[in-house]
């Protein structure tokens, strides 16, 4: 038995995690240019790297973080639009997002004003689901650290959504008492 | 506890969007077609080196890192692309030194100029390993390949090197007085050292899918100066069969077909083979269109 197809792994591997990785730089992009980039450089990058890819659920992970360094870049004005995924550009651009509640705009607009560092550890709990493991491998940093930013992050929403006189209570008590923990 | 801040925040996610389209499986035929995964490239020479090492420590520089001038019009460039693209325009220069290795049977033709070879592809339909050989007689370690791309596109090259470039005009090639085919080719440094994988658009045959797309507004595309962006199907169409496209396929929000009403609108579109078309269509208008481009004769 020869030595495993890279073409068909690579097939596998992309069909497996493409609606999750699409989900993960989705969120974070404002522009289906910018996220189809985003999709077409992180799994290049895969392509281009399957040697180093590990397996099992620690794919999804190793893909999100080659995806955050991405749209890091994409951020810090790298960016420069490939000609890959010239139809997924255009599938995307014709996929509109449904008209978000007023609440929920508020909630967003407390979500936006904090840290990029903040929302980002929120953002892989809720959005993606991820443990505190998953997130120290995707971060690179400690699973301790994980806990730490965690921490100040809900602490730091909790005091964002109190300025913007929601009703913390709705949100249950960890909400307030975290609120409370403000200097 | 922690979980009702989280399920706030999980109730501002945005949407994840359409999931695996028709768009997301081209775009795994293009990467696993073009790219070339880093076992294949050793040894490289310092710079492309230097690129790779970005590329995976900065996830984004490395084939993004390719030149490109500052609005040039890349977003509607439906070029597929490989590990790194450069898409530049020169002048054909004629050959004036002496012609290297062997001759009329070469699948290219290679000559040297001052300090870089011109590289004429002669047979545009041969193997990369054949390219490959006849470049490797004059000490190139290039792997080149041909694909068939829009009529736009012919003469464009893609490489993860800014040192080789295009040797042709794109759009206004120069057809070979034996083939009638448009010339194409390169331009590589004599002290090109390095390895590199380049992709040359070349003209499609009949049937072909062009693995290079390019708007239907594009200069020597079917709809040039045509405004269709947020025409009916029906309109565009017609304009297109008027044009010799007569093979229409569709796509809207992630599906894609042989139909559409005649009274949905077309957001976009490109060309995908001699003779052939994808219109982005949808029950609505999209926004104002840009207008047609530069170069258009004005609309009475």
């Amino acid at each position: 038995m020869g030595p495993p197809d890279p073409r068909r792994h690579f097939e596998e591997l992309y069909t497996a995690n493409y609606e999750d990785l699409l989900g993960y730089v989705r969120r974070r992009t404002d522009s289906p240019d910018d996220a189809a980039d985003a999709l077409a450089e992180t799994f290049t990058t895969a392509w281009r790297r399957m040697d180093d890819i590990p397996g099992g659920d620690q794919t999804r992970l190793w893909l999100f973080g080659v995806a955050r360094r991405v749209l890091a870049n994409q951020r810090r004005g790298d960016s420069r639009r490939t000609a890959l995924a010239a139809r997924l550009r255009a599938e995307l651009a014709d996929w509109e997002d449904t008209a978000p509640s007023h609440e929920a705009d508020a909630i967003r607009d407390a979500f936006r004003r904090l840290a990029p560092a903040d929302r980002e550890v929120l953002s892989l709990v809720s959005w993606e689901g991820l443990s505190t493991a998953e997130i120290a491998t995707v971060l690179g940093c400690s699973r301790g650290a994980v806990r730490l930013r965690l921490h100040r992050a809900r602490k730091r929403l909790a005091g964002e959504l109190e300025s913007a006189d929601l009703d913390l209570v709705r949100y249950g008590p960890r909400a307030t008492a975290l609120v409370r923990e403000q200097p | 506890m922690n979980a009702d801040l989280d399920r706030l925040v999980a109730s501002i996610a945005p949407r994840p969007g359409p999931g695996m389209t028709p768009g997301a499986r081209e775009l795994l035929r293009e990467i696993t077609d073009t790219v070339a995964r880093e076992p294949e490239a050793p040894p490289v020479a310092a710079p492309a080196r230097r690129r790779i090492a970005g590329l995976v420590s900065h996830g984004r520089r490395g084939w993004a890192n390719a030149r490109r001038p500052p609005g040039s019009p890349l977003r509607r460039l439906r070029l597929v692309a490989p590990l790194a693209f450069v898409m530049v325009l020169t002048t054909w220069l004629l050959p004036s030194t002496a012609v290297l290795g062997p001759g009329t049977a070469s699948a290219l033709d290679i000559k040297r100029v001052a300090d870089t070879y011109h590289v004429v592809v002669a047979d545009v339909f041969a193997s990369p390993e054949r390219y490959e050989r006849e470049l490797r007689a004059v000490h190139l370690n290039i792997r080149l390949s041909t694909e068939p791309v829009a009529a736009s596109l012919v003469g464009y090259i893609l490489t993860g090197t800014d040192e080789i470039t295009a040797l042709a005009i794109s759009g206004r090639c120069r057809p070979a007085a034996r083939t009638g085919r448009c010339r194409i080719g390169l331009r590589i440094p004599v002290r090109f050292t390095g390895r590199a994988h380049v992709i040359l658009g070349r003209e499609a045959r009949p049937g072909e899918v062009y693995r290079g797309r390019e708007s239907l507004a594009a200069p020597g595309e079917p709809l040039r100066c045509v405004p269709f962006v947020n025409q009916t199907v029906a309109t565009v169409v017609r304009a297109l069969r008027g044009r010799g496209v007569g093979a229409v396929t569709f796509a809207s929000s992630g599906r894609v077909g042989t139909a559409a009403p005649d009274s949905w609108f077309v957001r976009d579109g490109v060309t995908s083979g001699p003779g052939s078309a994808i219109l982005l269509v949808d029950p609505a208008p999209g926004p104002d269109p840009e207008p047609v481009g530069a170069g258009c004769a004005p609309r009475s």
